[in-house]
């Protein structure tokens, strides 16, 4: 089954393009990280999936139901961290989350889902009062309520300290586990590259890129790092390295070989390092998802 | 779908205790509808009714205080992201909008009927014996009032996420209304048209607009089970409402008025609401 389903989805406000022919399926039971830079139509595409903004052409379906015409009941079956959002009046934390519980018909104990998302200290405080980290932690609350099928999570990481990030994570990977889908929205790429199966890139409301990292960074031809420490450097060696095939750079520094490549292509350097000298040490490291983004959102690709 | 309506109008209503307005505004209430009934007690032996003027200040209250709570009720939420959060979760714009309306007027009702039945018992416990039938008119007739103009501020707050549209908007309403700017629109049209000539809008005309508003409209249709309907529900509508009235002040035509204030604009407004991206 599908959770969410984009055709061909346009978004203008006036002049400007926010989602330029958006097509994105997202399956049911992953964990999905959206990515993108400011203002890269994130948020238009999550204000699209709840109904907050109608598409100017193509068409949103969540949980298999049209995204405009069966609002309410998308909204029935699914938990929302909004990326901007302001308290209920002057409601306690207890209270947004015992309306969240009678909005959808839910049965949940109010304490165990505000202890769950670490709130539970500040439950009787109005919520007007909170920090932005406490506000992340009651909304994450009131997304929780009901076991939602699908939770859209819009930048839920930003106000948290690192526990709050950590434990982000941990109810993630936890609802995962319990059969739900997440839709992961945030521009912390450590957070995304944490718990996402895959990733979509969306740039200047163009969706550049979707796919798992493996996959991302093959597509995107970003490149593993090599460090090679030998005893010394044969001079015919840097341009035997470089004649391999998936090879893109060789730099030699003292005794030490820098060297970026694909992943296959790790092996036969070193084996050729060997053949010529005596290798000392080898470091690798794949490349980030940091460099992924910066090379489908910075023309690298 | 009633549910959560509910679930909204009890969430707005709460909001005005949790946020004292309603001890605000219970407080001035209860303070000027005690003075009344303590006025009207005083003066019964004279030959003073305490019901007009208690109805005819409370009009007044009722209309400013009603203008003033909803005219932001959904542009505040709007602007705060309340909003966002509102309609996260599997709560309909039709349940915000209608919601917010059945909240704002619970609120400014409940502190207008326990104002006025104070009121009331103190004129009695003074020796008045205020006429029965025009305090229960008279209170339906507030009460009337307060639907109306929480529906229509709650119009106004819902087209736009700009409290300055609002504010302005609620601002127009109370002119239009309660100084009575409305009876002089179609004066101001025939001196656009016709200068100083013959007025292209005729009297007869101008009698059926200026029946229109919300008090007129609640006056009229007060006619029917009131015989002082007009001296009890008059303060703010147009003309006087003779024995034998004619159509546009029939009380069918009354009621049609005000369920035309009560559900049109507001309707309106949802419609408009419900197209917007917020």
């Amino acid at each position: 089954m599908v959770a969410i389903d984009l055709t061909d989805v346009t978004k203008t406000y006036g002049d400007v393009t926010a989602l330029q022919s958006v097509d994105l399926t997202v399956e049911d039971g992953e964990v999905f990280g959206f990515l993108g830079p400011n203002g890269a139509g994130k948020s238009t595409t999550i204000d699209i999936l709840l109904d907050h903004a109608r598409p100017t052409a193509g068409h949103a379906e969540v949980l298999g139901m049209d995204a405009q015409d069966n609002t309410v009941a998308v909204r029935e079956r699914t938990g929302v961290l909004p990326e901007t959002f302001g308290p209920l009046g002057e409601m306690t934390g207890r209270q947004h989350v015992e309306f969240t519980v009678e909005a959808k018909n839910a049965d949940d104990d109010p304490d165990a889902i505000m202890e769950r998302t670490g709130i539970d200290h500040a439950a009787d405080r109005p919520a007007s009062g909170y920090s932005k980290g406490m506000a992340q932690r009651l909304m994450l609350a009131m997304a929780l309520v009901g076991e939602p099928d699908l939770l859209i999570l819009d930048e839920p990481t930003t106000g948290l300290d690192p526990n709050g990030a950590r434990r982000m994570r941990e109810i993630v990977s936890d609802e995962q586990d319990r059969g739900a889908t997440v839709f992961f929205s945030s521009h912390i790429l450590e957070q995304v590259q944490a718990v996402a199966d895959r990733v979509g890139i969306l740039d200047q409301g163009n969706l550049v890129a979707v796919d798992t990292l493996d996959g991302l960074r093959e597509a995107a031809g970003s490149t593993d790092r090599m460090t090679v420490d030998l005893e010394t450097v044969p001079g015919t060696l840097p341009d035997s390295v470089s004649g391999i095939d998936g090879v893109r750079d060789v730099t030699v520094r003292d005794s030490t070989l820098d060297i970026s490549c694909a992943d296959p292509a790790k092996g036969p350097v070193v084996h050729q390092c060997v053949e010529a000298t005596t290798v000392q040490d080898v470091e690798t490291s794949q490349a980030s998802l940091e460099d992924i983004f910066a090379a489908y959102t910075e023309g690298g690709a | 779908m009633t549910e959560r309506l509910g679930l909204v109008a009890r969430k707005d209503f709460y909001d005005s205790i949790r946020e004292n307005q309603i001890y605000y505004i219970g407080t001035l209430f209860v303070l000027i509808a005690v003075g009344i009934g303590y006025l009207g007690g005083n003066a019964a032996v004279e030959g003073f009714e305490l019901v007009p003027p208690l109805v005819a200040t409370f009009f007044f209250l009722v209309t400013v205080v009603t203008l003033t709570i909803s005219h932001d009720a959904i542009s505040d939420k709007w602007v705060s992201g309340e909003l966002t959060v509102l309609l996260g979760l599997p709560i309909s714009r039709f349940d915000v909008v209608y919601g917010s309306v059945l909240g704002r007027t619970a609120a400014v009702s409940l502190v207008t009927v326990v104002s006025v039945l104070l009121s009331t018992v103190v004129a009695v416990a003074l020796g008045a014996s205020p006429d029965l039938a025009q305090l229960v008119v008279g209170l339906l007739g507030l009460l009337t009032a307060v639907a109306i103009f929480a529906s229509l501020a709650v119009a106004f707050s819902a087209l736009s996420d700009s409290t300055t549209v609002s504010s302005t908007a609620a601002f127009g309403a109370f002119a239009l209304f309660v100084f009575q700017l409305w009876s002089l629109l179609p004066s101001l049209v025939n001196l656009a048209l016709d200068g100083v000539g013959a007025p292209t809008i005729p009297d007869d005309t101008i009698e059926v607009w200026n029946n229109l508003t919300p008090f007129s409209g609640i006056r009229n249709a007060g006619g029917a089970v009131l015989e002082s309907a007009d001296q009890v529900l008059g303060v703010f509508a147009a003309g006087s409402l003779p024995a034998s009235p004619p159509a546009h002040q029939h009380p069918v035509f009354g009621v049609l008025v005000v369920l035309f204030w009560a559900v049109v604009p507001v309707t309106l407004a949802y419609l408009r609401f419900d197209s917007d991206d917020i």
